[in-house]
């Protein structure tokens, strides 16, 4: 069901650009087709868990604020920070309770697809590497912190109310590998695996700046 | 002793910030300010790993630290790269940076600088690498480009005043390299504004360029447990830069000056209680 929605959502984007006026791919973004601060976004997910203890899920939701470069009209190369939480509940065989502190940065490359003017459809692609630390609670067999690189996409639309201000709404798909070392507790050291499919929804605003040299 | 650095630089460059259409390098310039920008660097990174990145080292990893000192180092970001990126921009307009370049790659640099320390601070045991100051130097770097995009901005400032605290001061007698940056107990951030822009045209006119107002936001009371006390203060500001000047020193200085609070008139509200005074910091004030 999943892959068929990511399926269906890829279809929908193609089908968006083999649609666009030419004279949309040309055209300048409002505010200036230059540097952009992206940010005071938030997106709410629900993730599942896959990991050596069995299978469980959580809610989490996190924050993240970013500044990139428009390389095109089309293209844009960004970096994301993250900070966030995500809470457990026992779920399956996952008998463990407890809240997680997210904290993440990424770098996203986005395509563009104007519809007009004001509106664009986007999809938007990144490598993450984040840290989760059991902030407070229980967590996992007493282990408490643990390294991870993700793989993410979005899907979503772009309004500018502004020459150089626009709100945006996106859905995410992240999946996170946690395969490092333990960075904190007292299963320190020791390497610890398992990974998370999250899913979410996000929205912002952005500020653009038209001032490059 | 970054700052002071950069500061002194400042005070070096009487045509910063004018700014000009094109860039047209000085050779001569642009030699003076690589080789102060480089030993300012190497300095700072020792100065640095002495003060804040002694002790264990650790994996790079993040970590949230929203509950420190009440966050008013989240203010001590914004306004380290938004100074910076002010900086910078001065400086390489001075070398002969057009004004777009200058803006540009001064809030890179800014941006760089701070996130610098943002990595380093990755490997250190004591820290991590904290998504709230990465936040803080984000939103520092971008304010010069967004007050140049968006004019309503530009009546807007930061500004900071410091008075060692009792409390850095005993911690002196045992920590030599502990760094006034710190020092959040001892320090005031400002949010400025020239209030020209919202007043009548004749009242606006009676009022001399110079005077502004600020609001300021301060801790006292920190503990290790993320307790402590917020002091707020609203009180009179003087803009430097907007006295008329011919001298093209005499213009850099004020401009510098702009960037710190100096004693004014006001009123402050320190635990729970309305006070009028003249402040500066909470340990350096008159208050009635």
């Amino acid at each position: 069901m999943k892959t068929a929605a990511l399926i269906a959502c890829t279809v929908f984007f193609l089908s968006l650009a083999a649609a666009e006026p030419d004279s949309l791919s040309t055209a300048p973004l409002p505010g200036g087709d230059q540097i952009a601060l992206r940010g005071f976004s938030t997106s709410l997910g629900r993730t599942s868990y896959v990991s050596s203890a069995g299978e469980y899920a959580s809610g989490d939701y996190d924050f993240w604020l970013g500044f990139g470069y428009n390389i095109t009209r089309r293209l844009f190369l960004g970096i994301r920070i993250y900070t966030g939480a995500e809470g457990t509940s026992p779920f399956r065989t996952f008998p463990y309770s407890g809240k997680f502190s997210l904290g993440g940065a990424s770098v996203n490359v986005a395509w563009r697809f104007p519809v007009d003017r004001r509106f664009q459809f986007f999809t938007e692609g990144g490598f993450q590497l984040s840290t989760i630390l059991a902030a407070y609670g229980n967590a996992a067999g007493g282990s408490s912190g643990y390294n991870g690189r993700a793989g993410q996409l979005s899907f979503g639309g772009e309004y500018f109310l502004h020459d150089s201000f626009s709100l945006h709404g996106e859905v995410l798909y992240r999946h996170r590998h946690y395969i490092d070392v333990i960075v904190d507790g007292e299963n320190k050291g020791n390497r610890a695996t398992f990974m998370d499919n999250d899913y979410g929804v996000g929205i912002g605003c952005n500020l653009y700046f038209d001032l490059l040299p | 002793m970054f700052r002071t650095a950069m500061l002194c630089l400042l005070l070096a460059v009487p045509h910063a910030g004018r700014g000009q259409d094109s860039t047209q390098l000085d050779p001569g310039r642009a030699a003076v300010v690589g080789a102060t920008v480089l030993s300012a660097v190497v300095a700072v990174h020792i100065y640095q790993r002495d003060a804040w990145w002694q002790g264990e080292w650790q994996p790079f990893r993040f970590e949230n630290d929203w509950q420190y000192a009440l966050n008013i180092d989240k203010f001590g970001h914004t306004f380290g790269a938004y100074t910076e990126s002010k900086l910078a921009r001065s400086v390489l307009s001075w070398t002969g940076f057009s004004r777009s370049a200058s803006l540009f790659y001064g809030s890179l640099i800014g941006l760089s600088y701070q996130m610098y320390v943002e990595v380093e601070d990755g490997y250190h045991k004591t820290y991590g690498f904290s998504p709230g100051d990465a936040f803080s130097n984000i939103i520092g770097a971008s304010l010069p480009l967004a007050q140049e995009s968006i004019p309503l901005l530009s009546h807007f400032s930061m500004k900071y005043s410091y008075w060692p605290s009792s409390n850095y001061l005993n911690a002196l007698q045992t920590n030599q390299f502990r760094t006034f940056i710190d020092d959040y107990e001892g320090t005031i951030f400002w949010i400025t504004c020239d209030p020209h822009f919202l007043l009548p045209r004749g009242l606006a006119e009676d009022l001399p360029p110079w005077i502004g107002i600020s609001l300021g936001l301060a801790v006292h009371h920190l503990n290790e447990n993320g307790g402590g006390d917020r002091l707020y203060y609203l009180t009179a500001d003087y803009n430097f830069s907007k006295i008329p000047t011919e001298s093209g020193f005499l213009r850099a200085l004020f401009g510098a000056l702009d960037f710190f609070h100096l004693p004014a008139p006001g009123i402050g509200i320190e635990d729970g209680r309305l006070h009028v005074g003249v402040y500066y910091t909470y340990h350096a004030k008159l208050s009635l």
